[in-house]
């Protein structure tokens, strides 16, 4: 029993008919019914198998040039693998006798070196992770060069006993940290003139051996509104 | 290895033709495309496998050859190839046969590769649905739906282009 076909469906099967596939025994009945009572679809046939035969005929190469491709290819896949046709012939045809222990080892794959490219890939992973980890240590120590914040301040107490009591804040190398016109937070030898003349002028002290007298002018109002800045708490 | 190369050169000469209008070019991806998988055929297991395997490998080679060429600006030679090379076809309906293949070959590369595929397979070496379905790791079934796609698009295109042909 044929069963009728659309101008669509016979386009589809004319597509297998083409190819020279196996259409099913109804289908193939239906399609010749089509074929003989549809112009249209004789035309596309006709098209179908001419545009078949022009690819096919740009496509397939003559017999003869694809004997020379052969023969190049095998010849320089000889000479490539160094190992002539045996190893390489019997193991692609499954027909290796030879236990693979009895193979010179140059012939056994190097699983274990990582391709050029992939050599070439950790290298880059590598390179970019030193410099992200120097980038970033660049970043934090200029942050903490360009800002005025000292990372810990620690405390000492002036030394001997004082009225004024001051704990001296200092930096991580122990150095006086003394705030100052200019910015720079590092004055120790100013920080110790005006110690001095602070231990000098406490009440009931007499001044230490060596210490500078202020001289005439000191502007010491400024001095102490400065100085009071490192003036925390009272050492208990 | 004799055999491998034997049994599959055809198609894949065949389907580098349908990608690549550079004979040269042509040649060259197929012989590297052998090479790498000969040199490594020893890790196939199943050797009937082998198509599917040199088709990758080929479209990988294919793929890194034609960055390659995109990176130095190498101009593929798409058209014109028979007269550069002074392969001119001996008559005026060679010609014209020529060129109209030409045109559908451009018409082919100009197709998805989903559709391009099988038909360039199909075409390279008369291979069956079952062998395109194989090498492209798909269903016979999907392998005709998507030649029949192809050609439907193809007919699109290239409308006109053909000679009239009469029943």
């Amino acid at each position: 029993m044929s069963m009728s076909l659309m101008c669509f469906e016979a386009q589809k099967w004319i597509s297998v008919t083409v190819d020279n596939e196996r259409l099913p025994g109804a289908v193939s009945s239906s399609l010749s019914a089509h074929l003989a009572s549809c112009p249209s679809c004789q035309r596309a046939l006709a098209e179908e198998t001419k545009r078949c035969q022009l690819l096919g005929a740009a496509l397939q190469e003559p017999a003869t040039s694809l004997k020379l491709l052969s023969a190049a290819i095998l010849e320089k896949a000889r000479r490539d693998t160094a190992l002539g046709d045996t190893a390489l012939g019997d193991t692609a045809l499954g027909e290796r006798t030879l236990p693979s222990k009895t193979l010179p080892s140059k012939a056994l794959p190097s699983k274990t070196l990582p391709s050029k490219a992939l050599r070439w890939r950790i290298a880059s992973w590598a390179a970019a992770a030193l410099l992200l980890f120097s980038s970033s240590w660049l970043v934090v120590g200029i942050i903490v060069k360009t800002s005025n914040l000292v990372p810990v301040v620690r405390g000492r107490s002036a030394d001997g006993p004082s009225p004024f009591n001051v704990f001296v804040e200092q930096d991580l190398l122990q150095r006086d940290v003394v705030p100052s016109d200019d910015g720079s937070p590092f004055q120790r030898e100013r920080h110790m003139q005006r110690r001095t003349l602070l231990d000098d002028l406490s009440p009931g002290r007499p001044a230490p051996a060596g210490a500078a007298r202020p001289r005439a002018g000191w502007d010491l109002e400024r001095m102490d509104l400065r100085y009071e800045r490192l003036i925390k708490y009272p050492y208990q | 290895m004799d055999k491998l190369v034997e049994e599959n050169l055809p198609w894949l000469r065949g389907w580098l033709r349908g990608r690549l209008s550079d004979p040269e070019l042509v040649h060259d991806v197929c012989q590297e495309s052998f090479l790498k998988a000969l040199k490594s055929v020893s890790r196939l297991k199943d050797v009937s496998r082998f198509p599917a395997w040199l088709y990758r490998i080929a479209e990988n080679t294919l793929r890194d050859h034609l960055r390659r060429k995109a990176r130095w600006r190498h101009l593929l030679k798409f058209t014109d190839e028979l007269k550069e090379r002074g392969v001119e076809p001996s008559s005026a309906e060679d010609l014209d046969t020529s060129e109209e293949a030409e045109k559908l070959l451009q018409a082919i590369r100009g197709l998805p590769a989903r559709y391009r595929e099988p038909l360039l397979l199909r075409h390279a070496r008369d291979l069956s649905y079952a062998e395109i379905g194989a090498i492209l790791g798909i269903s016979e079934n999907a392998v005709q739906v998507r030649v029949f796609r192809a050609r439907q698009m193809l007919k699109s295109k290239v409308a006109g282009a053909l000679k009239d042909v009469s029943p």
